[in-house]
């Protein structure tokens, strides 16, 4: 192009316009026919150019306040000839006149601001307060258009009437009207700064949309059930929510129509949904084929999270009540402990179902079950015994022919029963005792069964709860092997000749048990002076002291062909592990005996009786004198004073009538009461079994488990002794529990301090209550009680200068 | 220049003098504003696709288009823009015209 080498001139400029007054109307009237013409939509015969270049030039020459001032007249008087034609419309057609004319201000508007860019981009720039072109349009509408009369208040009117009938269920002819129409409201009161939009539709439909629904719900859901009532309003919602997307609601509406359709439909009426008669929340639980409705309904109340509780209480008031339905009715008697915990499982199921489905497996809901359980589980420490008892009943028979897979289930579920308890010592001291009894009566149903259990055991609580009944398990097996040994012994002494028949003994603390033994030790009351020196066969269990319940019940007097037999084994065995004593445990243990009957020498009947311990003691005294009095039977044996009646009543009973007494009637009349042999009893079967009487008809001081537990008289186990305590009639923990409770409580104190060396007290019981929480849950009462008895002791000492913290003494 | 042979694909500059530019059209709306509206609107031009400038010169308005295409062309380029040159004699008037035509 033009390049004259290295210097340069520049061309001068174009002529210089001047531009005075005359020139600068001239040109604004040309402008103002073209903005006309745009108005009247006939655009395509101007020049943009020409146009863009008139106002171009007219901003150039400082004229842009003209300009600016022209273009905001020529629009407002538009806009005034439009108003006054909506003034007129009627309503029915009013939103489509005023939708019409908006959008065709809209694309005026644009044009007039494309022509007009120039301006916009420097005089209003420069000048702050002038609005651009397009928003001054805008504002231009809202002023002149919509805030008249005769147009605002109609349109706002017919908006919400609209959407009344809408709802009402009349179908609207045109939602994309009202789209357009509340569109414009946005776009007025966003250009211009106003809200119009909130002023004069927000706030009014807010309102009418809230009494809408508070009438609404009232009315529906005193003529419905509540499940028809969470249909209806799950589908209003859904109305709602879809009318505002197709209306074009900005978010900042959405929201807070939300709220409020949610507030009046769920949250006021949240609690006459639960406690409604019949199709409430509270009355669905109790029917179980209701979980779609209950999920229906717990759906609905997740919205409002406030909502919910109401369910997880009706929930919990539920469990609750049922449980303690569950606990009375076993108080009264009506039902057993298998089926208080029976009961008890087939709850758990059910309502976890129920937190399953209805409540969509929510944590909040699981906890309240749990609690729900727990509190009316551990109202006192009967439940605890109740299971303890069910287990028992599962190991001892439930379980027969079950595969493993099944016990596992069954063995499950009761460790889901087991974490609701907080006495869980006290269920290990009860299981303890059952476990006895099954092991040294070979009750279980199944080894494999019981080891499951101790090991969900061991899983939930920890080795150290379980290493005690892995002991007794451990026992067994030892002593097993003990006797084969023996036997084996026996048979290289059997050249001594002493081979024979024994009978089977109970021995103790520490050690055996005996089984009932094979083979007769004849006792024939017949010939007084028999006393063969036939020796006695024994099988022996023995057991490890602190493994197995203790009993602290001295040895009764056995009689002289037991005894060479005992210490035969106790010498075989304390030659195999020397160091070791052995006790007895005579109140355990059976005995067969082979007695004669029959008064004439050619009718004599031969019996095999199956007894337990003290009643051979008692019986093959007979073999000696035939009358004996209470007195001299009590020396003679040694049976503690308790155990004897009820054990010399059981030989008297109608059916077993081995003995006949002398008082009349079913108690022991006092120490001059005699017995004597009765040799015309006799029973259809040749081998028999004398059941114990039950503590109870004797008079006896504790009560026990009942005949049933006689049968196989390993029943010696309830014993009066103050260690066996079996479960009492109300649910309070057993005595030696509560000991034990006492010295956990001490140790963990001590533990405690120790570490510690000073603590405060409510830190001291809040840690030591966790501490203890596996195994049983302290009052803070009994907590302080032992703070005080060991600061008595002097294990601890309170700090001089804060009284409620402890301080640890070496 | 090319002939328009796709109706809108072109349009066409006439400056002051009366010298015909041709640009195609994507060009045009996104190198400069102005022209941008201009093609848009309802107006007599984008119905012609004509547009006339009686205040440009011709030398300007090649200088204008040109930049244009320099512009559209290196908008999205990573790297190294070369250079676009502008003599220094037609600068004011340039600058006059790139104002008017906000680009």
């Amino acid at each position: 192009m033009a390049d004259k080498g290295k210097k340069f001139t520049i061309k001068p400029f174009r002529t210089y316009v001047q531009m005075d007054q005359q020139g600068a109307s001239q040109i604004w009237n040309s402008l103002a026919d073209a903005i006309d013409e745009i108005h009247n939509r006939n655009a395509s015969s101007l020049s943009f150019e020409e146009l863009y270049r008139n106002a171009y030039n007219l901003v150039l020459h400082k004229h842009g306040a003209l300009l600016y001032e022209g273009v905001a007249d020529k629009l407002s008087s538009h806009l005034l000839r439009t108003v006054e034609r909506l003034a007129r419309a009627e309503d029915g057609t009013l939103l489509e006149e005023v939708s019409h004319a908006w959008s065709e201000h809209r694309i005026t508007m644009v044009m007039v601001r494309d022509i007009l860019m120039y301006m916009d981009r420097t005089y209003v720039q420069q000048n702050r307060h002038r609005r651009p072109v397009y928003e001054l349009g805008l504002h231009l509408f809202r002023v002149t258009v919509w805030e008249h009369d005769r147009v605002q208040p109609r349109v706002t009117e017919l908006l919400l009437r609209a959407i009344a009938s809408e709802r009402a269920g009349l179908l609207t002819d045109d939602r994309t009207l009202l789209k357009s129409n509340l569109g414009m409201l946005l776009e007025l009161g966003s250009a211009d700064g106003s809200n119009v939009y909130e002023r004069d539709f927000e706030s009014l439909f807010l309102g009418t949309t809230q009494e809408f629904y508070r009438l609404e719900s009232l009315d529906y859901l005193s003529r419905n059930t509540a499940s028809d009532y969470v249909t209806k309003a799950r589908s209003r919602i859904e109305e709602e929510r879809n009318r505002a997307a197709a209306l074009g609601l900005p978010p900042t509406t959405e929201a807070p129509l939300g709220n409020i359709v949610e507030t009046e439909l769920i949250e006021r009426h949240a609690r006459t949904l639960v406690a409604m008669e019949n199709s409430g929340f509270a009355a669905l639980l109790r029917d179980e084929t209701k979980l779609g409705e209950l999920a229906d309904m717990y759906d609905l109340f997740v919205r409002v999270p406030g909502s919910v509780d109401h369910l997880r209480d009706a929930l919990a008031e539920r469990v609750k009540s049922d449980g303690r339905g569950l606990v009375s009715d076993q108080e009264r008697g009506a039902a057993d402990p298998p089926a208080f915990v029976r009961g008890v499982l087939r709850m758990r199921e059910r309502y976890g179902l129920v937190v399953e489905r209805a409540f969509r497996g929510e944590k909040k809901a699981a906890r309240r079950l749990k609690e729900s359980f727990e509190d009316f589980l551990n109202a006192d420490a009967r439940a605890a015994s109740c299971l303890a008892v069910y287990v028992d009943e599962l190991l001892r028979s439930g379980l027969k022919g079950a595969d493993e897979p099944a016990v596992n289930a069954e063995l499950n579920k009761v460790i889901v029963v087991f974490r609701y308890l907080s006495d869980k010592d006290v269920f290990e001291a009860f299981y303890k005792q059952h476990l006895a009894r099954r092991l040294l009566g070979g009750r279980s149903v199944s080894d494999e069964a019981e080891r499951a259990m101790v090991s969900q055991l061991k899983a939930e609580c920890g080795y150290q709860f379980t290493s005690k009944l892995e002991g007794m398990f451990n026992d067994m097996r030892i002593s097993r092997d003990t006797r084969d040994a023996y036997k084996q012994h026996k048979k290289t002494l059997a050249q001594a000749g002493a081979a024979g028949a024994s009978i089977g003994r109970g021995g103790d603390a520490g050690s055996s048990k005996g089984n009932a033994g094979a083979g007769a030790g004849a006792t024939s009351s017949s010939s007084p002076s028999a006393q063969q020196a036939k020796p006695v066969d024994i099988e022996v269990d023995v057991l490890t002291a602190g493994y197995w319940p203790s009993q602290n019940v001295p040895s009764c007097t056995l009689p002289p062909s037991v005894t060479a037999a005992v210490s035969r084994f106790q010498d075989f065995y304390l030659q195999k592990h020397t160091g070791r004593k052995l006790s007895w445990q005579t109140s355990t243990g059976t005995a067969e005996l082979r007695a004669t009957f029959g008064s004439s020498p050619d009718k004599l009947r031969r019996h095999d009786l199956s007894v337990s311990t003290y009643q051979m003691c008692i019986l093959i005294l007979f073999n000696d004198s035939p009358k004996l009095t209470l007195r001299q039977i009590r020396t003679a044996t040694g049976v503690p004073d308790a155990e004897l009646r009820r054990h010399l009543i059981s030989l008297c009973t109608p059916r077993h009538r081995i003995l006949r007494k002398g008082s009349k009637g079913k108690a022991i009349a006092g120490d001059d009461d005699t017995f004597a042999f009765n040799p015309d009893y006799s029973s259809k079967y040749k081998r028999v079994r004398v059941p114990l009487v039950s503590m109870k008809e004797t008079g006896g001081a504790s009560s026990a488990l009942g005949a049933g537990a006689g049968g196989d008289g390993a029943a010696g186990l309830a014993s009066a002794a103050a260690g066996g305590g079996a479960a009492g009639a109300g649910g309070a923990v057993p005595a030696n529990v509560e000991e034990d409770r006492r010295h956990l409580v001490e140790a963990a104190v001590v533990r405690i301090m120790k570490a510690r060396k000073a603590l405060h007290h409510n830190d001291l019981i809040a840690e030591a209550s966790r501490q203890l929480s596996v195994r049983f849950v302290p009052s803070p009462q009994f907590v302080k009680k032992r703070i005080e008895s060991l600061i008595e002791r002097e294990y601890l000492e309170r700090d001089d200068g804060d009284r409620r913290v402890y301080v640890y003494v070496a | 220049m090319s002939d328009d042979e796709a109706e809108d694909v072109y349009v066409k500059l006439i400056s002051a003098e009366g010298n015909e530019i041709f640009l195609e059209k994507r060009v045009a709306i996104a190198g400069s504003e102005t022209m941008k509206a201009m093609l848009e609107g309802q107006f007599k031009e984008s119905e012609q696709n004509l547009i006339r400038f009686p205040d440009i010169a011709g030398h300007i308005l090649e200088k204008v288009v040109r930049y244009m295409h320099y512009k559209v062309k290196y908008s999205n380029a990573t790297g190294r823009i070369p250079e676009f040159p502008i003599e220094p004699e037609i600068a004011l008037e340039l600058l006059v015209a790139s104002n008017y035509l906000n680009c």
